[in-house]
């Protein structure tokens, strides 16, 4: 049979086609951009011809740790940033399992309403979240405070956002309360998924409902879970830096600065674009070789691999 | 096939196709839309334009940089520095006005500033500069760092003096100690900061500095990390071992170590702080206006009974002011690509005439304001009522705060406005001065010599010193010096607040030491030497 | 609704999750559900109820400090400004008013950029979902040539980041600034959601049904549309919930590719009012003159903000239970289907 078409036009080549112009079109759009990682070696010029541009070498690379103050700082950003974002990574198991008692609500409407108003805070800006936070407990007028004191917990208001203690806790904590509800809505699509013979296969077995969810439920989710968990694992140095930003004071920047902020504080806000472009490489760069080494540490472990 | 639909899509130009209307950029304002009420009209009446404002900033990203890749940046371009101006030149995106210096001939006449902007290249005029005057004069306008306290409360006092800055502090902790809460019952501080404005170090704290004869700019360049004193010549290194800011930091801190500091400085927003202007909750204000323009207007049954804030001077106090003819360093600028170029002259033609630097500001005569018989500029009715106050339609409606000042902030003469003889805004006319007095006001007009505002007072004592600009090159830091000067400035910036919130001496002092030496390992010594060397020229020039 | 009297409590919901289940069109296989006669009340064990009551109390729990933030916004945008500006309400409203919402709804162009907002999310979504969806077939057929490498190809785009500039010029290029386009064509192919809807497909589409279907001389487009999207509802769901949200949210491609106000968003709009406090920051910090009278008028009080927030929001709310539907039926209704 192989022999009677041209390799071209076999099925295997056919399928490629239909996604032919999905590849072109994911090139132009993605992929071509890249080109503009020249302005890393150059001065960059807003409206100047790129190839006008003073050429700079690998300054802006070594610019970076010019100095040992420097190095000094880029060790503790990348702490923080490591250090967050593998907090991150141990509480992605959170939505997984809201997921699962959610499903295990007996009550079909309250199931709904839980699910529904779980997703509120993903729609409140950072911004608005410190201004709700500060007026909480703030020291001026806070409630919390108010009400420590009326309880003699304490005898003076303390200032919490000045406390540098346990910071990543405690930005991980908010950063769960955000996007918890949200995050969990792909694992109930993948309940709803599973295919619910199983389930009755389960109960006429005599499975109680915690039995079925630990057999059935939880490895139904798995594959989506070590999907996103890989792709997570991926995206380590990008933190965002929109809930830092906002949380950030004096007192703990040194537990909260992640390199997007630290970027964005030493002026890529005042346009220095060749020295994003340098981070945006550094990043593409350690992101992708992450997926490949996630990849194929799962084909290992696991015995299959995601990509 | 996705594309071609693309190429020919739905898309509108970004320049004003149409003959009467003009797309201003602007990177200093925060307004988005088409400039309406009272302004849209004034400007519609006079040059038969309809204006659009696009503010460069929006959610945070400014997009000056990117907008330029392509000039794509509207009609008249507003620009902010002279870094920003020459970016714009390299690009191409800027048109050379001097060819068309017969239809300008408003803003022309300028030639201090003409001048300057001609040397940039080569004799070409790239950018109009702004609050351009062709005298040198002190304003009549307070200075903003003068402080401000609650003046019943310092006449309780027995209105104790206060010799050198540092005295504040006392009276402050006597206030607290007198009243600790406000007649609302809100908690009442002795000092309240906030740190959302703060660029390389404790602006608040910097700012101290410009009451002690220093100025941490010369009119042409900024400086970060050192001030200058002008009338003796001389620089300041703020991170020097007992400079006046390492003291105001430790001023500072002593309010904090006396709980009277504000615990929510360093943490609360420009809105909270905001809040507590209005709320009267701090004895002094570093920013003056936080107390007088926040707290007074919003208790006029307070200030009639004499009480609220006022600004409170020390003895010692010496104000360094400026007086450029130079223009402030923001530029009003053609597109190049604007389709519209004609009418971009005639707007701006008429924005730098007397008579429309002078209406922008306050409306038609009639309208804010009218002449008396002895030629002077007295509000109207209308006039005296506050900025949400709703404007008559026949002016073109909106509020009298939605003037060019706040929607486009350009201002484009400044000092005295030769065919009405005084200033501009309305704070300097003396009639009108008079006439806003609350009783508060007259009570300290009446203790202090019958001075009508602060800076009345300060030149009667000889307390502002002004010193001509001069005419010395801009300095532009290499990109790379400038994410060391951030990175420096992070430091002392987070260091500072430290020190604000230091327990005791020794802490202070071991916080004061890891600054120093943080900052001097990053490249401190090198950007103070550049910034002196700067300094040096401007010396040598005066 | 955390009653102790868990009889009752457990009798209204049988009924509420009947009453629930008609609706879903699973009628026909009521009864057999019946017949296996799995009423999981009847066994249920005393360690499933105390599970059920901790459960729902946590459930609730939860659900009250998420939603709080919300409730807080309403109270601040309803209360009135004076008030608000100078105090801070976090339980009750203080005197009532709905004046923030009538101006708001009069800012001028709102309603024009509600339905560019709208536009977007419509068309964007559709757009999204379906290329999302066949490539996310695609990938799961295992005959296709150089499969791996095209889903790397895809894949890798999740990762890679030339930042803004370069976008700005190739758009340039495309014709893509300023045009509507620019909203919906960058994001037509995610690669996240091409991975969901990979492992959708392999965890609960079995590859016999595509097997049987082609024996029957079914093309692969075919199979698609006939066998494997049928089959996706859940997933799709979730897709176009996300990719709404994000159109609708999105602001950030406003601010850089747009300058026509007739292609304002929303969002935009929203995010100008917000970010003003920061952009005056930075105006004075570069030694703007700003007027110093102004300044407390000149930023938009906070109470504004929030009804603009609100006004944002509320649609998502609205249309939100639509989708909710699909990914929310539970166990009872779910048993049904089999």
């Amino acid at each position: 049979m192989k022999k009677q078409l041209p390799a071209f036009l076999a099925h295997r080549w056919r399928l490629v086609y239909l996604v032919l112009p999905f590849v072109l079109f994911v090139f132009v759009f993605h992929y071509l951009p890249i080109l503009g990682w020249y302005f890393a070696f150059v001065d960059f010029q807003p409206g100047v011809a790129p190839w006008q541009m003073p050429f700079a070498g690998l300054k802006w690379f070594t610019s970076i740790i010019s100095s040992p103050e420097q190095i000094n700082t880029i060790i503790r950003v990348m702490k923080n940033t490591l250090g967050l974002s593998f907090l991150g990574l141990l509480t992605s198991v959170f939505p997984l399992i809201f997921a699962v008692l959610l499903y295990e609500l007996r009550s079909n409407k309250l199931r709904r309403l839980v699910q529904t108003l779980s997703t509120a805070p993903h729609f409140v800006s950072w911004v608005l979240v410190y201004s709700l936070v500060f007026a909480f407990i703030s020291v001026d007028n806070g409630v919390v405070n108010n009400l420590l004191m009326q309880w003699g917990v304490i005898d003076t208001p303390i200032n919490f956002l000045l406390d540098s203690n346990h910071m990543w806790l405690k930005m991980t904590v908010l950063g769960v309360w955000k996007s918890l509800g949200w995050s969990a809505i792909m694992y109930l699509a993948a309940i709803n998924g599973i295919d619910q013979e199983l389930y009755e296969a389960a109960s006429i077995d005599g499975a109680s409902r915690f039995q079925r969810a630990i057999h059935v439920t939880i490895p139904g989710l798995m594959p989506t879970f070590f999907v996103l968990i890989l792709m997570n694992i991926a995206n380590i140095i990008n933190t965002g830096m929109d809930q830092y930003f906002v949380f950030s004071n004096a007192m703990n920047k040194d537990a909260i600065e992640v390199l997007d902020l630290y970027v964005y504080n030493i002026g890529i806000s005042d346009g220095n674009f060749s020295f994003a472009t340098v981070i945006s490489i550094l990043k593409t760069v350690v992101s992708l070789i992450l997926l490949f080494t996630v990849n194929k540490a799962s084909r290992i472990v696991r015995g299959e691999s995601i990509f | 096939m996705l594309l071609s639909t693309a190429a020919c899509g739905w898309g509108s130009p970004s320049s004003s196709s149409s003959s009467d209307a003009l797309t201003i950029f602007t990177t200093s304002a925060t307004y988005e839309g088409k400039l309406d009420g009272w302004t849209g009209k004034l400007v519609k009446d006079k040059t038969g334009l309809s204006i659009d404002v696009v503010p460069s900033v929006v959610g945070g990203t400014d997009r000056f940089q990117t907008r330029l890749t392509t000039g794509n940046l509207g009609d008249i371009i507003i620009l902010k520095s002279r870094d920003a101006l020459e970016d714009a030149i390299k690009a191409g995106a800027v048109e050379d006005l001097s060819g068309v210096s017969s239809k300008l001939d408003n803003a022309f006449r300028f030639t201090d500033a003409i001048d300057r902007v001609k040397q940039i290249d080569d004799g070409k005029v790239y950018g109009l500069p702004m609050g351009v005057t062709n005298e040198h004069k002190a304003t009549g306008v307070d200075p903003k760092t003068v402080p401000s306290m609650r003046y019943d409360y310092y006449k309780e006092l027995g209105s104790p003096e206060i010799h050198d800055f540092w005295d504040y502090k006392d009276v402050a902790k006597d206030m607290v100690a007198a009243h600790p809460k406000t007649e609302e019952g809100n908690n009442f501080y002795g000092l309240s900061l906030f740190s959302e404005w703060d660029k390389t170090n404790i602006s608040q704290i910097a700012g101290i500095g410009t009451l002690m004869g220093l100025a941490s700019g010369d009119g042409i360049n900024n400086y970060s990390f050192i001030a200058i004193d002008p009338l003796n010549k001389k620089t300041v290194r703020l991170l020097d071992e007992d400079s006046y800011y390492m003291q105001g930091l430790q001023w500072a801190n002593d309010f904090y170590r006396e709980g009277l500091l504000d615990p929510d400085s360093a943490t609360q927003t420009w809105e909270s702080y905001l809040k507590k202007a209005q709320n009267g909750q701090s004895a002094i204000w570093l920013l003056g206006y936080m107390g007088n323009y926040n707290f007074n207007p919003t208790h006029t049954d307070m200030t009639a009974q004499k009480k609220g804030y006022e600004r409170i001077p020390f003895e010692t106090l010496n104000y360094a002011e400026s007086t450029s003819t130079f223009g402030s360093g923001w530029y009003y600028c053609v597109s190049s690509k604007s389709k519209n170029k004609e009418g971009a002259y005639k707007f701006l033609n008429w924005i730098y005439s007397d008579e429309g630097a002078w209406e922008l500001t306050n409306g038609p005569e009639g309208m804010l304001w009218k002449m008396n018989d002895q030629k002077q500029p007295v509000l109207t009715e209308l006039g005296k009522k506050d900025y949400e106050q709703a404007v008559p339609e026949e002016y073109g409606g909106g509020k009298i705060g939605d003037n060019y000042a706040k929607r486009v902030n350009g201002p484009t003469l400044s000092g005295v406005i030769e065919q009405y003889g005084y200033p501009a805004g309305t704070n300097e006319w003396p009639e009108s001065m008079k006439e806003n007095q609350t009783e508060l006001d007259k009570e300290w007009s009446d203790d202090h010599e019958g001075a009508l505002n602060m800076k009345e007072y300060m030149l009667s004592n000889d307390q502002v010193h002004t010193y001509e600009v001069k005419n010395v090159p801009a300095v532009t830091w290499s990109d790379t010096d400038s994410v060391v000067a951030s990175q420096v400035g992070d430091v002392i910036k987070q260091y500072s607040w430290k020190m604000v919130y230091a327990k005791d001496d020794a802490e202070f002092n071991s916080l004061k030491e890891e600054m120093i030496s943080k900052a001097k390992n990053l490249g401190l010594d090198k950007l103070v030497a550049t910034e002196e060397k700067t300094a040096q020229a401007f010396f040598d020039a005066q | 609704m955390t009653s102790m009297t868990t009889t009752r409590h457990i009798h209204d919901n049988d009924i509420a999750l009947n009453r629930a289940a008609k609706p879903q069109g699973a009628k026909k296989g009521f009864l057999r559900h019946k017949q296996v006669n799995r009423n999981p009340m009847d066994q249920m064990s005393l360690g499933e109820k105390v599970f059920n009551v901790c459960n729902t109390i946590f459930m609730l729990f939860f659900a009250f400090i998420t939603f709080y933030p919300f409730y807080y916004i309403l109270i601040n945008s309803i209360s009135d400004n004076q008030v608000a500006s100078k105090e801070s309400i976090l339980f009750l409203p203080k005197g009532i008013h709905f004046q923030n919402y009538i101006d708001v709804l009069q800012l001028p162009g709102i309603f024009s950029a509600a339905m560019v907002s709208l536009a977007r999310t419509i068309l964007g979504t559709a757009l999204t979902v379906f290329c999302c969806a066949f490539l996310g077939f695609m990938m799961t057929q295992q005959k296709m040539a150089h499969r791996k490498f095209i889903y790397r190809f895809f894949v890798a785009t999740m990762y890679v980041n030339a930042g803004i500039i370069p976008g700005y010029i190739l758009y340039n290029y495309l014709g893509l600034l300023d045009n509507f386009l620019v909203y919906i064509l960058p994001g037509a192919v995610s690669a996240f959601n091409i991975v969901l809807v990979k492992t959708y497909i392999e965890s609960s589409i079995p590859a016999s049904l595509q097997e049987a279907a082609e024996i029957d001389g079914a093309g692969t487009l075919t199979v698609f549309f006939k066998i494997a999207l049928p089959l996706m509802g859940p997933i799709l769901a979730t897709l176009a919930i996300f990719t709404a949200v994000g159109q609708w949210n999105s602001f950030m491609d406003t601010v850089i590719y747009v300058s026509s106000e007739k292609l304002q968003t929303l969002q935009y709009v929203l995010y100008r009012y917000l970010s003003q406090a920061e952009a005056m920051a930075n105006i004075m910090s570069d030694g703007g003159n700003v007027d110093e009278q102004s300044l407390a008028t000149a930023v938009t009080p906070q109470s504004v903000k929030l009804t603009i927030t609100m006004v944002t929001v509320l649609p998502i709310f609205i249309f939100y239970p639509f989708m909710q539907k699909y990914f929310t039926k539970g166990i009872t209704i779910g048993a049904v289907k089999g």
